[in-house]
């Protein structure tokens, strides 16, 4: 049996309804079984999440209290996840593209003004501020492993354009969205910020679960949630296999070593 | 008994013009040959101090002309950071007259430098020619070669539309390709690529190559630009470190030295060229004021509203009341940071991007690099 606590925003939901549907799902006896609490870092309650000065920010003593109320064995975390379709799903005045470092060859939009991706970087930086800082708060206020996981891949343009609230609300027009092509750049982008992020702070980095990406870098059908940018229990429930692999992993290595 | 000196206007005696006139009011502009109209594209380049002047047209209303602007998705202080709005194209610091006639010539296809990269790794490619435009440099070498021609194609535009350039001379020393005479803004090795004295070679312009480079890039210029108004000037910045095996003081006299008597033939010969005296003002304190920081290099905000202050003053056409001197600061400042002290305020303000301190680093012992 692992047990976990989980804080997150958004992306949590996915995840947590997963996770029960996991536990109540007719496992095999070798399966590994889980107990998990999912707090999200929205509640009132729990806000701020940050306190203290700018320089020596602190975690809310509720959250420090949840962390410490029962022994878990680690820490699970979905911190932001929604920076890369601030940029991807806006009405941008001047529509642009960029070249993916870690994907130079990916072909680039005709047409459209070419950003440096240090630009991209930087400004996906900036809205990402407090998922970073908070991630290293939850670092800095526990000794248990800790692991955030990588945000969803974008939805395809056409489940956006389906579903337009939440972020995009009734002001999307169809001709302002980004290419697929671009938002997936976005989101890899954002992915490698995190992983950068996790492995300077001693954070596991969990990717999304390698089935529910298509073909075309997009969310797989399976795992769309109900809206323009989210994931549904399905594939929160294949996190939750990928999170226990990770964590036994983890365990077995530390074993050997 | 009558003489040339008897009856001199009050701003040619020293003591009516310097002596007796309170420090923040020296104003040394005389003669002004032209006008910056509040509708006239004012491009600016040039070294560290220059980024000052961009700032303070912006800030004074005044038709800044920017060709390469950041995308609208980045907000002001990170386009700042990756040299946008900085100069009026991406090209980061122009140290040298060479870099500027370079510029020009690499922007219409009339000057390729064969040493056109460096790659420090797969995912750092640095641009010789300006080597510290973003941070860690170009992520991808697709991404470099693209960037680059749509910068020189900004840069072409800006040429071809500007009605005044305002241009500020730093150096004298440069370093430059064995090969093909490519002038680097900073010496390979410090920021990006590898130091070869077999391809790199150091260069002092002397005041006729001042003037030679000035007047073939006017010429060219006023090719495609007939009407292209220009103003020199000098910054007073001192060099942070020489190549001459001399003090760095005497190198850093020098330097200015050969560009105020360049810029002094220039004005005199070419029509619509006007030289602006920024690095009198910050220079001559003479006992009254300094406009140096501590490190006796960097120039303090209240030496840069001076100089603009002189500047907007007699060069722009009905610029209307003049802020004063303390209120420009002041208003800058808090504008810039409202929530920090006033120290840092200023200090802030102050920052300007200036490859050449990477040379203060690289002279360090390894050991404490890091």
């Amino acid at each position: 049996m692992y047990r976990f606590i989980a804080f997150g925003h958004s992306h949590i939901v996915a995840f947590a309804k997963g996770a029960y549907e996991y536990q109540a799902a007719d496992l095999p006896a070798e399966a590994a079984r889980v107990e998990g609490r999912f707090l999200y870092l929205y509640d009132p309650a729990y806000n701020p999440v940050l306190q203290g000065p700018p320089e020596a920010r602190e975690l809310n003593p509720k959250l420090r209290e949840q962390l410490a109320e029962l022994p878990w064995h680690f820490v699970v975390l979905v911190c932001g996840g929604n920076e890369h379709n601030v940029l991807g799903i806006v009405r941008n005045k001047r529509p642009f593209d960029f070249v993916l470092s870690s994907a130079p060859d990916l072909p680039l939009h005709p047409g459209y003004e070419l950003v440096p991706e240090a630009l991209i970087r930087e400004v996906l930086k900036h809205y990402m501020a407090d998922s970073l800082e908070t991630m290293r708060a939850f670092r800095a206020a526990t000794e248990l492993p800790v692991m955030q996981l990588e945000p969803p891949p974008p939805l395809p343009n056409r489940r956006v354009l389906a579903y337009p609230r939440e972020f995009v609300r009734a002001s999307l027009l169809r001709a302002k969205i980004a290419p697929e092509l671009i938002r997936y750049k976005l989101w890899r982008l954002e992915s490698d910020i995190y992983a950068k992020f996790c492995k300077e702070f001693d954070i596991d980095y969990l990717p999304a679960p390698f089935d529910m990406v298509d073909r075309n870098g997009m969310l797989a059908e399976a795992g769309w949630g109900s809206d323009a940018t989210h994931a549904n229990p399905r594939y929160g429930m294949e996190v939750m296999k990928d999170v226990i692999e990770l964590y036994a992993g983890a365990q077995e290595a530390r074993v050997s070593s | 008994m009558n003489h040339p000196y008897k009856d001199l206007p009050d701003y040619a005696l020293w003591r009516r013009a310097v002596t007796n006139v309170a420090a923040p009011d020296l104003d040394p502009v005389v003669d002004v040959p032209l006008m910056i109209g509040a509708h006239d594209k004012v491009a600016t380049s040039g070294s560290c101090f220059a980024q000052h002047i961009g700032r303070y047209l912006r800030d004074n209303g005044l038709n800044y002309y920017v060709t390469e602007t950041a995308n609208p998705i980045a907000q002001p202080d990170i386009a700042m950071r990756m040299g946008y709005g900085v100069f009026t194209a991406r090209y980061g610091n122009i140290y040298t007259s060479r870099q500027l006639l370079q510029l020009f010539r690499r922007a219409f296809g009339r000057f390729t430098p064969k040493e056109d990269v460096w790659v420090e790794s797969a995912t750092r490619i640095i641009d010789p020619f300006r080597p510290n435009i973003q941070p860690d440099g170009f992520s991808s070498m697709r991404e470099y070669r693209t960037d680059r021609e749509a910068h020189l194609h900004h840069v072409r535009e800006m040429f071809e539309n500007l009605d005044v350039l305002v241009f500020t001379l730093g150096l004298t020393e440069c370093w430059v390709s064995r090969e093909d005479g490519a002038v680097f803004p900073l010496c390979p090795g410090v920021l990006g690529g590898t130091f070869d004295k077999k391809r790199h070679q150091f260069v002092n312009l002397d005041v006729e190559d001042v003037v030679g480079d000035i007047t073939t890039f006017l010429s060219e210029l006023r090719a495609v630009n007939p009407e292209a108004r220009v103003i020199l000037t000098v910054s007073p910045v001192p060099l942070i470190a020489t190549a001459e095996p001399r003090h760095v003081l005497v190198s850093t006299v020098a330097s200015k030295s050969i560009l105020r008597v360049a810029c002094d033939k220039i004005v005199r010969t070419c029509k619509g060229v006007a030289y602006f005296p920024s690095y009198e003002i910050v220079t001559a304190g003479f006992g009254k004021t300094s406009y140096f920081a501590e490190d006796c290099r960097s120039v303090i905000e209240e030496g840069v509203a001076h100089v603009m202050r002189v500047f907007m003053r007699h060069y722009v056409r009905n610029s209307g009341p003049l802020r004063s001197l303390k209120e420009l600061v002041s208003g800058f400042s808090a504008r810039t940071t409202p929530q920090t002290s006033e120290v840092e305020q200023m200090a802030q303000v102050v920052r300007v991007m200036c490859e050449e301190e990477a040379l203060d680093l690289a002279s360090l012992p390894d050991n404490m690099k890091r």
